[in-house]
């Protein structure tokens, strides 16, 4: 087994402890905020595409049937938020399980179309099941979020709540690239014939893979819900999936901090490019494409060639 | 220990393989030649669960493993390589191995990433270590697959396919590729493995190869078993020296 990179895990937790102290405005904390939400969101990506090669079109829909699930139950039947969180997850990782043992025996292209078609049924249902999500408009009935008997609200305690959730899942992820199981799953990619001709049950991993990733976007939805206060279809539609696969990409595939870089720049690009208007989708688009085509592993790949280490490392 | 029954499949309108039986023997160097499109590697992946025969019935020590999946085959001690290697570049030498392990013992995923099994890992490492020192490619351990001579990937290869301890190997062209060193040096990695009671089935095109380790060759045409006897025997058969082998007097 490999080392667990201290030194990153660190760097991180630094950065966390120091945007906490550094940052007052509470706009700029919210950016921060939807980063670690994008970035959990990003490495569940990353940790599907990246490692096993599953294009999954409809992350979204995960991270919306936590949100809905979390709030709508907690609201109906007046049970805490995080017990609504966890059964959120426990549901979206049952319909991943479902959606995905038909749909992950397809590759490539196909595979994508069927998950977008499930992003998409579930987005059509988020809008017109108004008597459950408040369709269009969006459900407003969300509770204070409470953990352990304290109330978090406010941007500087969710900041808290959201930093630590976000650094355990990094842990997570980290503990995970650096276990066999990411090697799996690597094999699985790089060629599912000799990984089946070497006693990996292929189509079982995958499945496996894909409802546990979709039991952690939903969880993460479930923390967005309470933390955003109100939600609406259009947070969870077929758009965030696709800036889900590019922080995926941009970030640098297949690497734990992949995500983490891609979501981070990604979401605070629009923000910074905000005060040039007009153009700020031009420069955005050029930005992509440039990191695409130049930077093949991503910007984690660039960072690792400057200080001289290997990309997979 | 593997005995092919009556195996037949039809690609389209094509007989990839008509009624090929024949049995390869325990603790013995058994060759499968032929001329291009004969069949070989078809046969070799309908034992190995990757395609599923039309006709016919395939016995792994008296038990039948037809139209297994291929896991379930591999669990039964049958290891193969392949005439493409399918290795992962961006992974060490060391690394690659772990294919061949993760996949037969299947260990802990959660005891993995919390790192609670330390010592499975370190036998792990051990078989790593005298795997590559078997198969002479120690000194690269740590480096990655693309930055590796083709020959030292064959051993990868071989090192990967054998650490598992399988009871038959299949062999995809191993000598394809090498060169007369190298050769040298897989001939005698062969008889190691035999030694080690290990069964080898290979597919082989180098007959100076075959003629100097196979017990036994088969020899398939037009997917039909023409010739099934020693090297000598299917030297001085006129069909397999018509279809395959040419005159060594011409």
């Amino acid at each position: 087994m490999r080392k667990i990179n201290y030194p990153f895990l660190i760097f991180v937790l630094i950065i966390l402890i120091l945007a906490k102290f550094l940052i007052k405005n509470e706009y700029y904390l919210s950016i921060v905020i939807f980063g670690m939400f994008n970035a959990i969101n990003a490495s569940c990506f990353n940790i599907l595409l990246g490692y096993t090669g599953i294009i999954s079109l409809g992350q979204a829909a995960f991270y919306g049937i936590g949100a809905y699930f979390a709030v709508t139950v907690a609201a109906s039947f007046g049970i805490n938020p995080m017990p609504a969180i966890i059964l959120a997850s426990l549901f979206s990782a049952l319909a991943a399980f479902i959606v995905g043992y038909p749909t992950l025996k397809l590759h490539g292209h196909y595979l994508a179309m069927a998950t977008l078609g499930f992003g998409m049924i579930i987005y059509v249902l988020m809008n017109e099941m108004a008597f459950i999500t408040g369709g269009p408009s969006g459900f407003l009935d969300i509770s204070q979020f409470k953990f352990l008997g304290i109330s978090i609200y406010g941007e500087h305690s969710f900041y808290i709540f959201v930093a630590i959730m976000f650094f355990i899942f990094t842990v997570l992820f980290e503990m995970f690239d650096k276990s066999y199981l990411s090697y799996k799953l690597k094999f699985i990619k790089e060629s599912e014939f000799a990984s089946k001709s070497f006693g990996i049950n292929i189509f079982k991993t995958k499945l496996i893979v894909f409802t546990i990733t979709a039991g952690i976007t939903a969880f993460n939805g479930g923390v967005y819900a309470y933390y955003s206060g109100f939600i609406s279809p259009v947070s969870f539609n077929f758009n965030y999936s696709i800036e889900l696969l590019t922080m995926a990409i941009v970030g640098g595939l297949g690497t734990v901090s992949g995500g983490i870089i891609g979501a981070a720049v990604l979401t605070a690009l629009p923000e910074f490019m905000a005060s040039i208007e007009d153009y700020e989708m031009i420069l955005y688009g050029c930005f992509l494409a440039v990191t695409i085509i130049f930077l093949p592993g991503g910007l984690t790949g660039l960072i690792k060639r400057i200080t001289g280490k290997n990309a997979s490392d | 220990m593997l005995q092919i029954k009556n195996v037949g499949i039809n690609f389209g309108g094509v007989k990839a393989l008509d009624n090929v039986s024949f049995d390869v023997p325990c603790g013995c160097i058994t060759a499968l030649i032929g001329p291009n499109g004969a069949g070989k590697t078809t046969l070799f992946n309908i034992i190995t669960g990757f395609l599923k025969n039309k006709t016919g019935k395939i016995f792994f020590e008296n038990e039948n493993i037809t139209n297994a999946q291929p896991y379930h085959v591999f669990a039964k001690g049958i290891s193969r390589t392949f005439q493409n290697l399918n290795l992962i570049s961006e992974l060490s030498l060391k690394e690659n191995l772990l294919l061949g392990i993760i996949g037969k013992d299947n260990p802990s995923a959660v005891k993995s990433i919390l790192r609670l099994n330390s010592k499975y890992w370190h036998r792990v490492e051990k078989k790593i270590d005298y795997c590559m020192e078997i198969t002479g490619i120690s000194e690269w351990r740590d480096r990655k697959t693309d930055e590796m001579p083709y020959g030292i990937l064959k051993y990868l290869e071989m090192a990967r396919a054998i650490i598992n301890e399988p009871k038959i190997l299949l062999l995809d062209e191993p000598a394809a590729g090498l060169n007369n060193v190298e050769k040298e040096n897989l001939m005698g990695l062969l008889s190691f493995l035999i030694n080690k009671n290990i069964t080898i089935f290979m597919v082989e095109h180098d007959m100076n190869f075959v003629s100097n380790l196979a017990d036994n060759v088969i020899c398939l045409n037009y997917g039909k078993v023409i010739a099934n006897g020693s090297y000598a025997d299917i030297r001085n058969n006129e069909e397999v020296i018509k279809a395959y082998l040419g005159d060594p007097d011409a």
